[in-house]
């Protein structure tokens, strides 16, 4: 996973952490504002946070490894990103106590956009309708009959850059 | 009913009564109904059963299928120099058969019979109606307990062993919840001298079964004599006598829900408006029927107090390895508390650092007295100092929990101070650097 996709942030205490963080997810919020699309008014966005670990890479407990949501991640955000924690949500705590709410800003480095290209795309789709007539026999008939055929259509849209990353 | 006196009755059924006759036929009658079998005793019928040298135990009991009139039949199980029988007597005993001597099931020194059966309401008084055939429970000479469905062998199990003496009574079954039924209830003297009891009684998924023995720790000494009984309120208790000639009861809680309460009847009156729409019938072919239905359904209604308190709260020790593990009294971890009224449902607890509004998280909670008492601990993995770490109070929060009306109590918020904390020292950590990654 690359720094450019915007899907992980570091954060370093000044104290050691103790016992388990894994669920502290919901007491993160991560907020930001980012183009709608390329060209398009800047709007704001919320970022999931999907998990919280010790940072594998530091082994002194001080810090933490967000890690957004898959398609929550902020490569695409403008400016500055915006960390709450909330304390009536989450147990992260030292040895001497818990630790406190704070909101804190700081600027991603090392993003690589992929904004939504905006250009309308037309979609024709013809189908095919294959009937089959059934005989019918009326009896004492009274009232002519009117039949109305419907047809359905599924069409599946591809994340485009899928198919062209 | 009394009996009349044999030579009334010669003279009585003599052709003619006359003075003569040494008959003079003059007859006061008082007529007089008893208040009840229990303030009145003249309103008992009192019969011997059987005399004879080398009797022991005895235990009679009554079959009844209907909640009201009289019983059916009598059973009856006893020790005839050492051998224990059964006999059964007709009620009323319209053909005279008195006492009939049926089954018997070896040696034996002490026995009881109990019926199982249903609570039903008659006219506001609850009445046992039995099954076909009673428990039988008998000692036999190895001090051996064993109970059988009358005289179906195949039902026949062991209850317990170094038994003394055995006494047997159906006790109290909630009509509205399955698990608050007493049962049938065998309680037993062991060679000891201690008070134990087994049940027969209804499980969560509607089955019956005999429970596990438990022994009565209340009673604390050495029991001579015992004997079961139901109170009109609901309870049942065990009467014990010690080698002291002292006399004790160990009575249980009130049973009560939904059936101290008469049923109430409610008439629900529906009003419908019904619109009729002209139909132009063009050539009909038959006539056409319109039906209207209303349907309207109250659910079980009983009351039970909703609010409720929580008696005590306490952090206790609990004992942990420090990191050179040497065993030590830990005061952080383990909460006991107590509320005032009995929840038929474990409730859900939070605990809350009240001077910082964090959660404690709670590993486990643990039932100490059903309904009241409860313990819970700290998740350690979560807090690694549990709340050892917190400056003042811990409030308590008790949610989800009822009370024996199936009415759920008011939430519950309760603080207090726990003791004998040890902080661990250090200081808080605070957010130092932030970047992406």
């Amino acid at each position: 996973m690359s720094k450019g996709e915007g899907k992980k942030i570091a954060i370093k205490f000044t104290e050691k952490l103790v016992g388990d963080v894994a669920g502290n997810s919901l007491a993160f919020i991560v907020t930001g504002n980012e183009p709608k699309y390329i060209g398009g008014p800047t709007i704001p966005k919320n970022y999931t946070v999907a998990s919280v670990e010790y940072h594998p890479e530091f082994v002194d407990s001080k810090t933490l490894l967000l890690t957004m949501t898959t398609n929550k991640d902020f490569k695409n955000v403008e400016g500055l990103l915006k960390v709450n924690y909330d304390k009536s949500k989450g147990t992260l705590a030292g040895s001497a106590g818990f630790v406190e709410s704070f909101e804190t800003m700081f600027l991603p480095i090392d993003l690589e956009p992929k904004l939504d290209p905006s250009v309308s795309e037309k979609f024709i789709v013809t189908p095919t309708a294959t009937i089959d007539f059934n005989k019918v026999v009326y009896n004492d008939r009274y009232v002519n009959e009117k039949f109305v055929m419907s047809a359905n259509c599924t069409i599946n849209f591809e994340y485009v850059g899928v198919i062209n990353p | 009913m009394r009996n009349i006196d044999p030579s009334f009755l010669s003279k009585l059924n003599k052709h003619n009564q006359t003075i003569y006759g040494n008959a003079n036929p003059k007859m006061s009658v008082q007529v007089s109904r008893a208040k009840s079998t229990v303030m009145d005793s003249t309103y008992w019928t009192v019969e011997k059963i059987r005399e004879k040298e080398g009797l022991g135990d005895s235990s009679v009991v009554a079959r009844r299928f209907k909640p009201h009139g009289p019983p059916n039949r009598l059973y009856n199980i006893y020790v005839d120099n050492g051998i224990v029988k059964t006999s059964i007597r007709e009620y009323p005993d319209y053909q005279k058969e008195k006492w009939q001597n049926k089954f018997e099931l070896g040696g034996g020194k002490a026995v009881a019979i109990a019926f199982n059966g249903n609570w039903e309401r008659y006219r506001d008084y609850w009445q046992l109606v039995t099954n076909n055939d009673p428990f039988l429970f008998w000692v036999d000479n190895s001090g051996k307990l064993f109970t059988q469905l009358w005289d179906d062998a195949a039902t026949k199990i062991e209850l317990a062993t170094s038994v003394n003496k055995v006494k047997a009574i159906r006790g109290w079954r909630n009509v509205n919840f399955l698990d608050k039924d007493h049962g049938v209830i065998a309680a037993y003297i062991k060679t000891n001298g201690k008070v134990y009891y087994r049940n027969y009684c209804s499980q969560l998924n509607g089955t019956l079964a005999w429970e596990n023995e438990r022994e009565v720790t209340e009673f604390t000494g050495i029991a001579i004599n015992l004997n079961l009984f139901i109170t009109n309120d609901y309870r049942t208790g065990i009467m014990i006598e010690d080698s002291l000639g002292k006399v004790y009861w160990v009575i249980t809680s009130r049973n009560w829900a939904g059936m101290a309460i008469a049923p109430e009847k409610f008439t629900v009156g529906t009003k419908a408006e019904v619109d009729l729409i002209p139909v132009n019938y063009i050539r009909p072919r038959h006539d056409e029927l319109f039906t209207i239905g209303a349907s309207a359904t109250i659910g079980g209604l009983m009351f039970g107090r909703t609010d409720n308190s929580i008696a005590y709260a306490e952090n206790l020790p609990m004992s942990r390895l420090d990191e050179d593990n040497i065993v030590y009294e830990d005061w952080g971890f383990k909460v006991r508390l107590k509320v005032k009224y009995k929840s038929i449902i474990t409730p859900t607890f939070t605990l809350t650092d009240k001077n910082t509004s964090s959660p404690l998280s709670i590993k486990t909670v643990t039932e100490i007295v059903e309904g009241y008492e409860y313990e819970l601990l700290v998740d350690d993995t979560l807090l690694e100092f549990g709340f050892n770490i917190v400056d003042g109070d811990i409030m308590i929060g008790v949610t989800n929990f009822k009370n024996e009306a199936n009415l759920n109590y008011d939430i519950i918020n309760y603080d207090f101070t726990p003791i004998n904390l040890v902080s661990p020292g250090g200081g808080i950590p605070e957010l130092e650097l932030i970047w992406n990654e």
